[in-house]
């Protein structure tokens, strides 16, 4: 594991010393402009509330469309790159013969993926501050910590995914398509899943809303710390990065 | 026809079946390297043949397949259906590495066909830990954190106990209508009852009814439980049990909200509001699970306000009632002129009377006492009660002049007197009321008979009964004084003439043990306001119910009936001009966005270097 360092600090700057992370950070914070205006309209509005569940603040993120968006977007196009890209050009070849172990690589490229996607979560962050401490908004701070974390662990296991897929292949569309349809697959269809089987009162209803990453970030927007989410995404995390090393093992073998 | 085919495609077995066969072709094409029924590559001579070689890899996808069923099924049927598929599923592929192993270095297609199967197994097993793991943490995870800071996601560990402890079912079917007001109401009633079928789900059922929507539903629900009859707005019916043997409660959205919390606490710039619905309905369930309903006798014939009076703007205690009759005790009207006290009421309440108890009536409730009775009294010197020389019995005793306080009072009225109760309180009555304020309107101070005499009070006060210990447990503020003289245009204390504060309004006294080893019996209340319980002053201050809830539990010796502290929750208006909010959002902004372009222009200019 002493490469990892080396190795995390050569991703970092495959990542930032080209535009994209750039443009996509500046998407990101077009997004979090809109999405903090409609905020601020919002909280300005007579808010009478019993509960904090309708509290604009609770869903300024985990119930914002544009952010999941986003978020299908920019995952796939962050993640494509990392193994496929240096399996197209031809330097994973140099990388594999290095005395690296499978392991350090995957989780080198995996950490430099995560710190890429945490990059897209500051300008969201970037504005409550100013709103607590230059409005005077004294909102309650649990559910955004809640969400943070959950957001952060939810990263994990999405990056983690797009490197496994990004591993199975040289063509990094393919490897965007795949983790795009699986990322799709747990935000939107397992949220549509949920509604129908809800409507048919269906026995398995409960399974896919546990597994429904938008009703997990609403929990974590409301300021549940569900540590079953957390065990879910570092699971199925650990999982994508065995057979990430499993694959590359394959590889360098074949 | 079609109906059959489409009812055919929806079967979950047949999307496993197809997935199955999906997956064997795709994964025989990708290991063999052709897909089936085309030749593939030729391998060397000492390789094994084709045919063996095809064996080889079918099995080891067929092994890998049952893995995956194995699965399927321990998630949609059972976890003992699955073990057959696992054992199978496991046996064959290391079946296959074993027996395969020498091929290696002789045949690609073997060896692709035994790294996919080591890769394969050691991914299921890892899978299946992980899996194993999450199913662990779902079903015996516990409960989330919940970071919230009203601690809205939590539940008091008696609620928890008790429904941990649940050995019948339980139900809650909510109504609520679908006004506004009852949308937002409903959002607190499913956050607190998801709360309690997290607890148990196994014994916890909550259903949620629209009396405009769900009309049928609703009036079976009417028939069902006959007390919802006459009841106005939304509720809950708490059910314990099922069939002949279970029994029901209604409790009332006013019992379960303290709406917008009291006026004083009320600012611009937010919306309180108190819910009082953990201790409600752990009560309610406490009450049914006990099976029987208590009864509380009200005094009347003295010109006490109605019990029947539900009105909150109206004078009464039918606020107080409803509350009772939520946690399954009912109040009933006594007139001690007329009728003895009944023998299944332990509880007296004497709650503002106008007019003097007569020596009948006075002895009547002596013989109450006699009998373990129990009494709270709610009342000043205003008007004689003619409980004086009862009271005086039990080491209490009604002071001069009325307690004021300018600085702790409502409206800044200062014959409204707030009396808070300080964090720490020790007495029963109070210690789940840390931190709120009782509104007792035109109280009256108490002295306890007894002790030594404090600042202010006689010096030659007749001697304390040595059986009984008073204890105060509801006080004024510090810059509050007894007045001499109420009706003064300007009141002013006099220190000549005014007891100075604090003063005490509310004693409870309990008989002392005979033995060291028993316990103090609770026998009296005293609440020196004649309007504590009044429907006005409870819906101004909600705390008032909460006391009066918590001595007659206190009296009843329940403590595990002793309130649970409300939740209070408060929503927040961002009152800021338009100017401040494009403020807000514009700097941060400019910010981020010159961050970005300095990061991407620096760059640029190394690279280019």
């Amino acid at each position: 594991m002493r490469h990892i360092p080396t190795l995390l600090r050569r991703e970092l700057a495959s990542y930032f010393l080209g535009p994209m992370a750039l443009l996509v950070v500046l998407a990101f914070q077009a997004i979090a402009l809109l999405n903090f205006w409609e905020l601020v309209e919002s909280l300005a509005r007579n808010n009478v509330g019993y509960s904090g569940l309708r509290d604009p603040l609770n869903t300024y993120i985990s119930g914002s469309p544009p952010f999941w968006i986003g978020m299908l977007v920019a995952i796939p196009a962050l993640t494509m790159r990392l193994v496929a890209e240096e399996r197209r050009s031809g330097t994973i070849e140099p990388l594999l013969t290095a005395p690296v172990t499978e392991v350090e690589v995957v989780v080198s490229k995996w950490l430099a993926g995560v710190g890429m996607y945490l990059v897209l979560l500051v300008p969201f962050a970037l504005y409550l501050p100013f709103l607590y401490y230059q409005g005077h908004y004294n909102f309650d701070v649990g559910p955004v910590v809640s969400l943070g974390i959950g957001l952060s662990t939810m990263g994990m296991m999405f990056v983690a995914i797009g490197l496994f897929f990004s591993s199975l292949t040289r063509n990094q569309i393919v490897a965007a398509v795949l983790t795009f349809a699986t990322v799709f697959m747990m935000i939107v269809l397992s949220s549509a899943g949920y509604a129908y089987a809800t409507y048919r009162r269906a026995a398995w209803a409960e399974a896919i809303q546990f597994v429904s990453i938008l009703h997990q970030a609403s929990t974590f927007g409301t300021g549940q710390l569900d540590l079953r989410f957390l065990s879910l995404h570092l699971s199925v995390a650990v999982l994508m990065l065995y057979l990430t090393v499993k694959v590359l093992e394959y590889r360098r073998e074949g | 026809m079609s109906q059959r085919v489409l009812d055919f495609l929806t079967r979950p077995e047949v999307w496993a079946i197809a997935s199955a066969l999906a997956g064997f072709l795709t994964l025989t094409w990708a290991i063999r390297g052709a897909p089936i029924g085309q030749a593939t590559r030729e391998e060397p001579e000492d390789a094994p043949g084709p045919a063996y070689r095809d064996r080889v890899v079918a099995s080891a996808v067929v092994g890998f397949l049952l893995v995956l069923a194995g699965g399927y099924l321990a998630a949609a049927v059972g976890i003992p259906w699955s073990l057959p598929a696992f054992a199978a599923g496991f046996g064959i592929v290391l079946a296959v590495l074993r027996v395969n192993r020498r091929y290696r270095h002789v045949s690609p297609t073997l060896r692709r066909t035994l790294e996919f199967s080591n890769t394969a197994l050691t991914a299921s097993l890892v899978a299946g830990i992980l899996i194993v793991g999450n199913v662990v943490a779902f079903r015996y995870g516990g409960r989330a954190i919940d970071l919230t800071r009203d601690g809205s996601f939590s539940l008091s560990s008696r609620t928890v106990n008790l429904l941990k402890s649940l050995d019948r079912p339980v139900s809650f079917d909510v109504f609520f209508g679908n006004s506004p007001q009852s949308g937002r109401q409903l959002d607190r009633v499913r956050q607190l009852l998801d709360l309690y079928k997290a607890a148990n789900p196994s014994r916890v059922r909550v259903e949620y009814l629209d009396p405009n929507s769900d009309v049928k539903e609703f009036e079976a629900l009417v028939k069902r439980v006959p007390d919802m009859v006459g009841m106005v707005g939304d509720g809950i019916v708490v059910g314990f049990g099922e069939g002949d043997t279970g029994s029901h409660t209604v409790i009332g959205s006013l019992d379960l909200f303290e709406a917008q919390g009291s006026r004083f606490e009320a600012r611009p710039d937010r919306f309180v509001s108190t819910f009082d619905g953990e201790d409600v309905v752990t009560s309610a369930l406490i009450r049914l699970r006990e099976g029987k309903r208590g009864r509380v006798g009200f005094t009347t014939g003295h010109g006490e306000p109605s019990i029947g009076e539900l009105d909150p703007s109206q004078p009464g205690v039918g606020l107080w009632r409803a509350r009772l009759s939520s946690v399954g005790t009912d109040a009933v009207e006594v007139n001690l002129v007329r009728d003895e006290i009944p023998s299944d009421v332990n509880l007296l309440v004497i709650c503002g009377p106008k007019s003097p108890l007569l020596a009948d009536e006075v002895e009547r409730i002596g013989q109450f006492f006699g009998r373990g009775g129990q009494l709270i009294v709610l009342a000043g010197n205003a008007e004689a009660a003619g409980l004086a020389g009862l009271l005086r019995g039990y080491n209490v005793e009604f002071g001069p002049g009325m307690a004021v306080d300018p600085r702790f009072s409502l409206r800044g009225r200062p014959n409204l007197v707030l009396a808070p109760i300080p964090p720490g309180a020790s007495h029963p009555i109070a210690e789940t009321l840390a931190g709120r304020v009782v509104l007792l309107p035109g109280a009256a101070p108490l002295t306890i008979l007894g002790g030594p005499p404090r600042p202010g009070e006689p010096r030659d006060r007749p001697p304390g009964n040595p059986a009984v210990v008073a204890s105060p447990f509801l006080r004024t503020g510090p810059d509050s004084w007894a007045e001499s003289d109420p009706d003064a245009r300007k009141i002013q204390r006099d220190p000549g003439k005014d007891q100075a504060g604090p003063l005490n309004l509310g004693v409870a006294v309990a008989v002392r043990p005979r033995t060291a080893s028993e316990k103090p019996m609770p026998r009296l209340v005293v609440i020196s306001s004649s309007f504590a319980a009044d429907n006005q002053f409870v819906r101004e201050v909600p705390a008032n119910l909460d006391l009066l809830m918590n001595a007659i539990h206190w009296l009843r010796g329940r403590p595990e009936l002793l309130g649970i502290a409300p939740k209070t929750h408060e929503s927040l208006l961002f009152a800021a001009d338009p100017g401040l909010r494009l403020r807000l959002v514009l700097v941060p902004t400019l910010l981020a966005v010159v961050v970005i372009l300095g990061l991407g222009a620096t760059t640029y200019l190394a690279r280019r270097d």
